[in-house]
């Protein structure tokens, strides 16, 4: 089952920080919930992924390369795949990533495909497809969030009011095929990957949510009505043990996982490519 | 001494015997009660789950998730040393003794038959083929281990769509190319009938994915005395399967021993020589003890051949009063990724029935067997026939519309008429009865066609939302497969005769021995009814062996509607030659010339006297032996081979109403009509049950199932909350009648019944739902026609 | 499918339940097993243990509390179905429980269980919703309420914390002149709601006063058609509410699967809470 997502935002910080934050894996890993890092070896890296929802519960064991980090064109793609620990099934993406400048802000492309196969793949009721939407919407989120911030120190979980708190990230396009060659099924996106659920706490921002509210980037929204009230974002503290999304946030945010969410620990692992890189 | 000694143990088996009520009216069209049926809804049953051995091991296969990819390596070492685990095997460690599952219907010359190894070995083709497998000491800890086996996938494209992979471009799912085979078929003139027709019918119809779901998933159990083999087997066909294994494996034949116990329904998914069967017999070999294994209903949906899969160009050409002038057909069959035992076969069943009941002088059949990355499909209730009635049954309601004209006025004009038979059609084959009026003469009146067709009116003419729409279906069909000289025409690689045998036990009881392996049919019943008016023997005297092969000996199994036809005519002949070796032994002890006995109730009665021998006297007589005539054996018992010199056609009439709530899309069917012709009717009640279960199954493709792939092979049906099912709750109370024409190719009068309800009823319903939509402008609806469909074709037509 | 090894434990009360949760984290509550057996059976979930509460006796019985209506968790479908209390008290409720699934299913299945489980295509969750049910949740601490609108938090996840179990339901009764009706939209007789609409409304003056809407299988979570629930407060029977109805997708967010696509299922839930507050408002 293969999906597709593109998202764009724009961050108010200068390309070359934008960039580095990105490289720099153990701030940018977090940003994908229920994820853990095993081991790096050689080229390879190794990490693990929990998805719970309810009682459903799947995780993925995961390994990445890198394919390609052109740092003048601040453009990277990676190859990620991962299997799930007990079960058959598995899962891989791609992630293509491009970084463009702006008056002091930097644009955010972030081009996501991935296949899981397996249960999760066959666990009907459609259920798959609109908590991989959600996932990897929260991943952007968190990202958007990330690059937003002044410093490189992780910022310390700080309560702040449930409102709008970071750049709404906005799906630029989602594209699905749970069948072939059937209209009726096809036809209409999936429902708008938008994040419902209530916001929560997150770090202090540095920016006035009015002003990047401004430069977002809507290209495509399935649905209008469900543009997000609001950004929540799942705590990036760094954590060995797999993580529970409901439990990370301390309230239940997120939860709306599904297996599918595994094919992001690929997504994870990519991170810390970029970063044997930098070595 | 002996004649009264021999009267005297009669008339106390007579007396101490259970029921034995004498027989008065005939069998033949008794509404029996099934004598299957008290054990097996009282759960005293042989399931091939509920057997053991002792040491039984546990069976669990590894299964692919990718639809298409190369197996780079496969560690199963983690699997070994878990707590139970006997064994780990990949599909390397029996490559130089799994051999290639067989297709046994090569239909072309050019045909392409991949190897098809039972476990993969370096290459996966579809969701759900066997990587590796467990044994355990039970099926939880073999279910655990699977986990601990590691393979390395390093995908593939998948190839899902057939069109798409007819393409040049498309990836190969072998290397050879997707394409299986093409046929083609020209009877008349064709491009003549279709030149300056006045009407030209063009339209292509989706027959969808479907999965079988018998009752009882599979399962198999093989264990081995270090000689010899026995394989149980939720199988059809024990006979096939045990010469298959014998050749796929190399065991010599005569050490296999192929046991169907009781089989919970198969529609076809249970004709089929699976990997599963291939590698239960393997392992029990390696291993030098018993093993099972049993699917579980995902793994089935999964794994069990699937059936239908086709798209279906039609073409057809007629006058302008509806007089059709020629027929064009191509189709596109996805095999999937293998083919399977008939899987080539299937759509060519239907190639001789697409001009169904109609005259007409030109015909062309073309068809492309397509490889794709799912799960090979095959025999499915029907098997080539749905489709085929459903194409021409839908066209000809098109055709009905496109000249304003009654459905039922069209068919009419274009159906061979009863006094025109035998009748040879277009496509060759030589209907040898039937009678088209009768049966749609009664279905119309049970229906109240004309009343139903005045509130149709009314409510269009009201803007009902709830909409009503009148289905038409005049199927004919082509059982009793088959006379094996045109089976071996069409390149199949078996025969299609029957084998019966009829024991008399010493005690006047009658042991039938058939080679055809019912599973849900009945035959237990019915052959005793025809044994018991053969012979005249009560109904109760009468026990039916089948499903093993060291008991059945000889078969050719049951499917394609044939048990009656051919096996059940095997038996009657069987039982014509006890008859005469009675006779000869009746007039031998009754010291007349056989021509001067008459046989009646039982007994051969010198005529004009009251000297008689009854049959169970007789059995004895041959039984002590101590008077036979010259040169006879000490037995009546006697075997028979049936093969039919023509197929049978069944036919009928299928009315359906349904209701379309147009806000919702909703299809309500509101009665349902059938008149079945098929031929002679054995077992009433039997006949009813196939019927409805058969309209049931076809209701099921036109509304409700389909199996769902994903564009990277992934099956999205494994089930049940996503591939429905109808049940009783789902389905009207269907109105059932008969026509009776007997079958002139058999000497019952037979034609078979087992898949006339699935292959009448799905265009009826389809037929349905468009009629209720012609005047929003809706010209089709693809099947299944779910609510979204519907409501989408309206949509769509704007209203 | 066989589910991978678990442990069991069947507690005698439910505070010993309530620790049994809490010191597993991986534990789960077996209540019917109509919804986790299936999951089991498919390795979609791998609980370390689970805790049977089918036997506890503060989960069981429907009692008639004056103003609300009290269920135990552990009470079957079939035993809501055939409760007097319930079908006087709360008639909505026996209406969509007779819906659920298939005989087999209702004997085994509980209220509760549909409820902690919190399917969004389940048809209890909307009902309990729609009449402003408090789920009641026991705990090592002693009980506490929460009003059905804060339970269900999102997809199969509820306002359960880890080492509560979910003892029983109130559901307030609605006074003289409430009429209902379950609309529920489905293939087959056993399949999910594609959609389900669940409506309570107060008749007054040949207008309706008053009508609460649950949505089942209409977004994460069971919804309330708060937009549609608005304009028909004193809407006349006919257009008016025929348009009141046409908001009841409103706010939702349907999902997509092999049944229906988002825009049909929105198409559905604004035809059947039409139907549905007609049937309940005795006008069908």
């Amino acid at each position: 089952m293969a999906m597709r997502f593109e998202h764009e935002f724009t961050v108010p910080v200068p390309i070359e920080q934008a960039w580095s934050v990105l490289l720099d894996v153990e701030r940018v890993a977090p940003c994908l919930p229920g994820a853990a890092l095993e081991a790096s070896e050689g080229e390879e890296f190794a990490g693990r992924m929990k998805v719970k929802v309810g009682p459903i519960t799947v995780t993925y064991r995961g390994t990445a390369r890198f394919e390609d980090v052109d740092k003048d064109a601040h453009a990277l793609t990676i190859q990620a795949s991962g299997k799930e620990a007990r079960g058959t099934g598995t899962a891989s993406a791609t992630v293509r990533a491009r970084l463009s400048p702006g008056d002091g802000t930097t644009a955010v492309a972030v081009e996501t495909s991935f296949n899981v196969t397996g249960r999760p793949a066959q666990f009907g009721r459609g259920v798959m497809q609109e908590v991989g939407a959600k996932l990897i919407d929260r991943f952007a989120e968190n990202l958007a969030e990330l690059l937003t911030e002044p410093s490189h120190e992780p910022a310390e979980p700080e309560p702040r009011p449930a409102q709008p708190a970071v750049a709404a990230v906005e799906p630029t396009a989602a594209t699905m095929e749970p069948t072939a060659a059937e209209p009726a099924v096809t036809g209409p996106p999936v429902t708008g990957p938008a994040v419902t659920g209530p916001a929560v706490t997150g770090p202090a921002v540095a920016e006035p949510v009015a002003a990047r509210e401004e430069e977002r980037h809507l290209v495509a929204v399935p649905e209008p009505e469900q543009l997000p009230a609001g950004t929540s974002r799942t705590s990036r503290t760094a954590d060995e043990e797999a993580l529970d999304l409901l439990e990370i946030a301390g309230q239940p945010v997120l939860k709306r996982l599904a297996p599918v969410a595994g094919a992001l620990a690929a997504l994870l692992v990519v991170i810390w490519v970029i970063r044997r890189l930098m070595r | 001494m002996s004649e009264i000694d021999v009267g005297v143990v009669a008339e106390q088996i007579a007396e101490s015997d259970q029921i034995s009520e004498p027989s008065g009216a005939p069998e033949l069209g008794r509404p029996r009660r099934r004598k299957e049926d008290g054990r097996l809804l009282t759960g005293r049953t042989r399931w091939t789950d509920n057997l053991s051995r002792p040491g039984l091991l546990y069976v669990t296969f590894l299964r692919s998730p990718m639809a298409h990819a190369r197996i780079t390596r496969v560690d199963v070492s983690g699997a070994i040393g878990l707590p139970g685990v006997v064994a780990a095997f990949s599909g390397r460690d029996f490559a130089d003794e799994q051999g290639s599952l067989p297709c046994g219907w090569p239909v072309s010359e050019d045909i392409v038959i991949p190897d098809h190894p039972p476990m993969a070995v370096s290459e996966v083709r579809y969701v759900g083929e066997a990587v590796a497998c467990v044994v355990a000491t039970d099926r939880y800890r073999a279910a655990d281990a699977l986990e601990a086996i590691d393979v390395e996938y390093e995908p593939l494209p998948a190839v899902v769509d057939m069109r798409e992979a007819l393409s040049p471009d498309s990836p190969k799912v072998h290397p050879e190319g997707n394409k299986a085979f093409s046929v083609k078929i020209e009877s008349g003139d064709v491009e003549a009938a279709f030149r300056d027709a006045p009407v030209v019918i063009d339209r292509t119809y989706v027959q969808q994915r479907l999965i079988p779901t018998a009752m009882e998933p599979r399962a198999v159990m093989a264990e081995t005395d270090g000689d010899s083999y026995t394989v149980w087997s939720a199988t059809q066909i024990p006979h096939i399967l045990r010469v298959m294994l014998a050749v796929i494996t190399g065991i010599p034949e005569h050490k296999i021993r192929v046991i169907a116990p009781d089989v919970g329904g198969g529609f076809g998914s249970k004709l089929q020589v699976t990997a599963e069967e291939v590698l239960c017999l393997l392992l029990a070999r390696r291993l030098g003890k018993p093993v099972k294994w049993t699917e579980s209903r995902s793994e089935g949906n999964m794994t069990v051949h699937h059936g239908r899969d086709q798209i279906q160009h039609v073409r057809l050409a007629a006058d302008a009063d509806g007089r059709i002038r020629g027929l064009r057909v191509d189709l596109l069959a996805d095999m999937g990724a293998y083919l399977m035992l008939v899987t080539p076969g299937v759509p060519l069943l239907g190639a001789a029935l697409f001009n169904a009941i109609y005259k007409m002088d030109a015909y062309e059949f073309g068809c492309t067997g397509v490889f794709t990355t799912k799960m090979p499909t095959d025999a499915y209730r029907g098997a080539g026939r749905p489709e085929a009635t459903f194409a021409i049954e839908r066209t000809m309601d098109e055709l009905a519309a496109e000249l304003g004209l009654d459905p039922m006025e069209v068919r009419r004009r274009n159906w061979i008429r009863h006094d025109e038979f035998p009748y040879t059609t277009v496509s060759g084959l030589t209907y040898d009865s039937g009678n088209y009026e009768a049966a749609t003469d009664r279905a119309m009146a049970l229906f109240g066609y004309d009343k139903l067709r005045a509130e149709q009116a009314d409510r269009r003419d009201r803007g009902d939302p709830v909409q009503l729409g009148i289905g038409v279906s005049t199927y004919t069909e082509m059982c009793g497969l088959a006379p094996s000289r045109l089976l071996g025409e069409a390149r199949y690689a078996v025969g299609g005769w029957e084998h019966g045998s009829v024991r008399m036990l010493p005690t006047g009881k009658v042991e039938v021995i058939t080679g055809t392996s019912p599973h849900g049919q009945g035959h237990v019943t019915s052959w005793s009814q025809i044994v018991s008016d053969a012979l005249g023997v009560p109904f109760d005297d009468v026990t039916v062996l089948h499903g093993d092969t060291a008991v059945a000996h000889k078969g050719m199994d049951t499917y394609g509607s044939r048990s009656l036809v051919v096996g059940g005519v095997a038996v009657l002949k069987a039982c014509e030659k006890v008859k005469e070796k009675a006779r000869r032994l009746a007039a031998h002890l009754l010291e007349c010339s056989p021509d001067d006995l008459e046989f009646h109730a039982g007994a051969f009665q010198v005529k004009g006297t009251e000297q008689r021998k009854t049959i169970q006297e007789l059995a004895y007589a041959a039984f002590t032996a101590h008077d036979l005539p010259e040169g006879a054996e000490a037995r009546l018992d006697s075997d028979a081979t049936f093969d039919p010199e023509n197929y049978s056609f069944p036919h009928g009439t299928h009315l359906c109403a349904v209701e379309v709530d147009t806000e919702t899309g909703m299809v309500k069917i509101r009665s349902y009509v059938a008149v079945d012709d098929v031929g002679r009717v054995v077992n009433p009640l039997i006949v009813e049950g196939q019927v409805h279960g058969g309209i049931a199954q076809g209701v099921a493709q036109a509304l409700f199932e389909e199996a769902v792939y994903d564009a990277d092979g992934n099956l999205l049906t494994t089930t049940m909350a996503d591939y429905l099912l109808p049940s009783a709750a789902d389905l009207p109370a269907f109105v059932t009648d008969r026509t009776e024409t007997p079958a002139t190719s058999n000497p019952l009068g037979v034609k078979g019944v087992g898949e006339a309800g699935t292959i009448a009823s799905t265009p009826a319903v389809v037929n349905a739902v468009v009629d209720a939509l012609r005047p929003f402008g809706v010209a089709d609806v693809r099947m299944p026609c779910t609510p979204e469909r519907v409501w989408r074709a309206l949509e769509g037509a704007g209203r | 499918m066989i589910p991978a090894q678990f442990d069991y434990v069947r507690p005698g009360s439910l505070a010993e339940a309530c620790a049994e949760l809490a010191a597993d984290e991986d534990a789960k509550v077996l209540a019917g097993g109509q919804s986790l057996l299936p999951l089991l059976r498919l390795r979609l979930a791998y609980p370390s243990k689970l805790v049977d509460v089918g036997r506890l006796p503060e989960l069981s019985g429907v009692h008639d509390r004056g103003d609300h209506v009290y269920i135990g968790a552990m009470t079957t479908h079939d035993e809501v179905i055939r409760s007097a209390v319930v079908t006087e008290g709360c008639p909505l409720l026996a209406l969509a429980t007779a819906t659920v699934a298939d005989p087999a299913v209702r004997h085994r299945g509980t209220l509760g269980g549909s409820l902690a489980h919190a399917d969004p295509a389940g048809d209890l969750p909307a009902v309990v919703l729609a009449l402003d049910g408090v789920l009641v949740a026991g705990s090592e601490e002693g009980e506490r309420e929460i009003p059905a609108a804060e339970f269900f938090v999102d997809y199969l996840e509820t306002a359960l914390r880890p080492g509560e179990v979910l003892a029983g339901v109130k559901i307030p009764k609605l006074g003289p002149g409430w009429g209902f009706h379950y609309e529920k939209f489905h293939r087959t007789a056993q399949a999910w709601a594609i959609v389900g609409v669940a409506a309570a409304v107060r008749r007054a003056d040949g207008a309706i006063a008053e009508a609460r809407i649950g949505l089942t299988n209409m977004g994460a979570t069971p919804l309330r058609a708060a937009a549609a629930e608005s304009a028909l407060r004193g809407a006349e029977l006919g257009d008016q509410v025929r348009q009141a109805c046409e908001m009841a997708d409103e706010g939702t967010s349907p999902p997509a699967d092999l049944h229906a696509q988002p825009d049909y299922r929105r198409h559905l839930a604004r035809v059947l809470t039409r139907r549905a507050v007609l049937a309940a408002a005795g006008s069908p």
